[in-house]
């Protein structure tokens, strides 16, 4: 089956004039025409399969957001190729839109004015969905989403939480092969965001929904994708999956042991002749932390060998998080293999 | 066709959002009426001592300037959201066009209705039956033919202009101080004879600018006053297909453009 | 437009109860400085004002030469010194006006922050006023660059006489003062009302109507003319521009200065009436 969304050697340049200092600053900039070029998109392809569930990521700047807008057709690119479900997006951009939903976080697609009510029906309107599609999908959004109490009222008076149900309700109407959501969960609370997580899920899952999501959140992430892509600079640093870029690039673990009181206050520590394989990167009061790869020594073998040796109070293991391995490569800027 | 279907279900909805804002509306009526009276104050105290300007005297200079005003008018009411092009795309709104199944341009005109541009079709047909009561014009079928042709094609003269002037805003920026000089130009010069200004600026205000086209030659078609003008008559006679055709350019411009657009934010 | 202008210098006196004015120069200083330097940096907008001034200048000069048209001399001027007048009052008008000032007030006003401005031990009309002359600065000087331009799209000429040109600058300086106190009168209804804006642009075209700047208002017939007599406006414009071109001299030149003189006196008592009600409603509304 063909890639529902192909991209290939993308580029996007964008060409700011530069702004003359000083005297006559003004007219200068008007005269001599100096341009300043930036390079948001360099050489980035990937492809998505039907279905897929894709992370899309990087820091503030990196051509994230330039990406999408190429994608959903907003943006012409300087060079190279986007094909979303066969049509080039900025080339055709209304038969595009039928295809896709959007959902940008930090603005709204609804109505301001009118009850939210309204926007659903301008939107069914709009894209042309038969009455009877509209209202069996609605039921289901609505009581997915739980919007059954401020469906009357006018979207300026909603909450966040409530305005972002609404516009994810609204991106899904029509129901679009493919969905795209820029910064969702940005500033809702901790339920709010995990019933956004459940809907996306479900939309993914059920619905096949293709989906891209950009998002600052690595929860979300490592909540709902199985594949990430990181972007940074306008490189592609990573395209894969979630679990192999920790384990490749953070394939530690760590073992934080806690000794038990009468050991810690006659100064007992844990050498680490006795933790073969495996560093001791911290130790204080007690409790040490101690760092091992799970490939080369199995964590059992660790924990035998300590409790043989000393009394334990307490053990745990600590999974590399997706947050802190990102921040790594975001710091390194290398290419992952 | 069913697009224009949905862009008058999203006129009424942008009407309804309006209709809370209503001393806003009483406001912006008295705003309009005093904005269009005003040249014409200009035009009553001057006539009141001379008698003519290049030839015209006020029962002409009144059809000129109400036909100008009605011209506007109808150019306004559905056009009026062009000038808020770049605020549009500084508050994001543009994505949001591109993204959806419609045209964006007709997404920016039924964005927000613009009550009072209704205010100022009627204060404009008010002043026209007046001027019109008044004028030397021989009101036959063709001649009424003719007119509503040229209100139509002098409004679509403006409107393709300003569309052209306000596309820049994908390109730049801050463009409203441009798109409210070329408000004023138009409403300046629009009002008199151009042949006033001279060969060269009638010239400008014609070809380059397509302000004469907007009333001012209809106007002298209509007052048979077709010798002193600067272009041809046969071109006189079909300033409505002139004003179509600078609507189809300024259209493509405008697609052109879209082109370039460079989005905002992150 | 908005501008966030750096806050004025530090408290002078700790008696803020009984000051002079003088003290506060400081501070005046300081706000003039900055809105120059806000001027500058909008300097486009103001560009584009300027263009529509010269293009304004322009349409008058060709529409009244196709009037005078057979004639040479019309209410005791000639085309020459109507073109004059009509140059000057248009440059004038504009170098008094400035509508952002309206907008700031009301921007204050809506953002709360007139409680600050209020309480600031420089009283908040003289701030207002500072803000008036250092807009007034900044537009002469871009007035003067635009001064070759308006050369060559209106008509400059020299005054009509050496009394007239000393009367002028007398009654310039009073119609500036009367501007200044309307401009101020018309900000203060930002304590009353939103539309602002809408406010500011009427404002704009009945003054520069009944100011004189399209048409000297000694040809306004009958009933208008009647209103012109009534407002202020024609004061601020007409009243020296016709001096300048000597249209209006010798007795009836003082007799316009003291009518000018009596509108100051009127207008300082009407906006001091103003001011105190818009305070009453800032006390009740809590700001």
């Amino acid at each position: 089956m063909p890639p529902v969304i192909r991209v290939e050697n993308l580029v996007k340049e964008f060409r700011r004039p530069r702004k003359q200092e000083g005297r006559f600053g003004t007219v200068r900039t008007l005269v001599t025409r100096q341009f300043d070029s930036v390079r948001a998109v360099d050489q980035v392809s990937f492809a998505i399969e039907p279905g897929e569930l894709v992370g899309y990521i990087g820091p503030n700047g990196a051509g994230k957001s330039t990406t999408i807008k190429m994608m959903t057709g907003i943006l012409v690119p300087t060079s190279g190729t986007v094909e979303v479900g066969g049509l080039v997006p900025w080339r055709e951009r209304e038969r595009n839109a039928m295809q896709i939903g959007v959902v940008f976080g930090q603005r709204s697609q609804l109505w301001w004015d009118l009850p939210l009510i309204e926007s659903f029906n301008l939107i069914a309107k709009l894209y042309r969905v038969p009455d009877a599609k509209y209202q069996r999908n609605l039921e289901r959004f609505i009581a997915l989403l739980d919007m059954e109490e401020f469906l009357e009222r006018p979207v300026r008076q909603l909450s966040l939480g409530q305005r972002m149900r609404g516009d994810l309700a609204a991106s899904m109407l029509y129901e679009p092969q493919i969905l795209y959501l820029d910064e969702p969960t940005i500033g809702l609370d901790v339920v709010a965001k995990e019933n956004m997580r459940i809907f996306i899920e479900e939309m993914n899952r059920d619905s096949g929904t293709t989906i891209v999501l950009t998002t600052h959140d690595l929860a979300d992430v490592e909540r709902l994708c199985r594949r990430l892509i990181l972007i940074d600079h306008g490189h592609v640093l990573y395209d894969g999956g979630v679990e192999q870029l920790k384990t490749k690039y953070a394939p530690h673990r760590i073992l934080v042991v806690e000794l038990e009181p009468d050991a810690v206050s006659s100064g007992r520590r844990i050498d680490a002749a006795d933790v073969p394989g495996a560093e001791i990167v911290e130790q204080a009061d007690g409790v040490a932390r101690i760092q091992f790869e799970s490939a080369r020594t199995p964590v059992q073998d660790l924990i035998a060998a300590l409790n043989a040796r000393y009394p334990i109070a307490d053990l745990s293991i600590v999974e590399p998080d997706l947050e802190g391995v990102v921040r790594q490569i975001y710091d390194e800027r290398v290419p992952v293999a | 066709m069913s697009t224009l279907r949905v862009a008058w279900t999203l006129e009424r909805a942008a009407l309804r959002g309006q209709l809370e804002y209503r001393l806003n509306f009483i406001v912006s009526t008295f705003m309009g009426i005093a904005y269009q009276g005003s040249g014409f104050a200009f035009i009553y105290v001057v006539l009141h001592s001379f008698h003519t300007i290049g030839g015209w005297d006020f029962s002409d200079l009144a059809f000129l300037y109400s036909l100008r005003l009605l011209a506007h008018a109808c150019c306004y009411l559905p056009f009026n959201q062009i000038d808020f092009l770049d605020v549009t795309i500084r508050e994001g709104k543009f994505d949001r066009y591109l993204v959806r199944p419609m045209n964006p341009l007709l997404q920016l005109m039924t964005n927000r209705f613009q009550i009072n541009a209704v205010g100022d079709v009627l204060t404009a047909s008010a002043l026209f039956v007046y001027a019109a009561s008044i004028a030397h014009v021989d009101f036959s079928p063709l001649h009424v033919v003719y007119l509503v042709l040229a209100v139509i094609g002098g409004a679509l003269a403006e409107a393709g202009f300003i569309l052209a002037v306000s596309s820049l805003a994908f390109r730049f920026l801050e463009t409203w101080a441009a798109a409210f000089l070329v408000d004023n130009i138009y409403l300046m010069f629009g009002s008199y004879p151009i042949r006033v200004f001279g060969a060269t600026t009638a010239w400008i205000m014609t070809w380059i600018i397509p302000v004469a086209f907007v009333a001012y030659i209809p106007a002298s078609v209509l007052l048979e006053r077709t010798n002193g003008l600067h272009i041809a008559n046969v071109v006189a006679y079909g300033a409505p297909v002139i004003g179509l055709l600078w609507f189809f350019a300024g259209y493509q411009v405008w697609r052109l453009q879209v082109r370039h657009y460079q989005s905002s934010g992150s | 437009m908005t501008t966030t202008l750096g806050t004025t210098a530090a408290p002078t006196g700790r008696e803020p109860l009984s000051r002079s004015p003088w003290r506060d120069v400081p501070a005046y200083r300081q706000i003039i400085n900055s809105r120059l330097r806000t001027t500058l940096a909008y300097r486009q907008n103001v560009f584009f004002l300027l263009a529509i001034l010269i293009l304004q200048i322009f349409i008058l000069r060709k529409v009244w030469t196709a009037l005078y048209q057979g004639h040479t001399t019309v209410d005791g001027l000639t085309l020459h010194a109507l073109l004059v007048y009509i140059t000057l009052a248009n440059l004038q008008n504009w170098v008094l006006q400035d509508p952002t000032i309206s907008f700031y007030m009301y921007n204050r006003v809506r953002e709360g922050q007139v409680a600050f401005d209020l309480v600031r031990p420089v009283g908040f009309v003289p701030q207002m006023f500072a803000h008036l002359v250092g807009s007034s600065f900044a537009t002469v000087i871009f007035g003067l660059v635009a001064l070759p331009f308006i050369f060559f799209a209106g008509t400059l000429g020299a005054p009509a006489s050496p009394t007239a040109l000393l009367l002028y600058l007398a009654s310039f300086v009073l119609g500036y003062v009367i501007t200044t106190l309307l401009t101020l009168m018309l900000g203060m209804f930002a304590f009353w009302t939103t539309e602002i804006s809408g406010l500011t642009m009427l404002y704009r075209l009945i003054n520069q109507f009944f100011a004189g700047a399209l048409v000297p208002v000694s040809l306004f017939p009958g009933a208008i003319r009647i209103i012109a007599d009534v407002l202020p406006f024609q004061a601020t414009t007409y009243t020296p521009v016709a001096i300048y071109v000597g249209r209006v001299r010798g007795a009836d030149a003082l007799g316009a200065l003291g009518v000018q003189a009596v509108w100051v006196v009127l207008l300082i008592f009407a906006s001091w009436a103003m001011w105190r009600r818009a305070l009453h409603r800032v006390v009740v509304q809590g700001g």
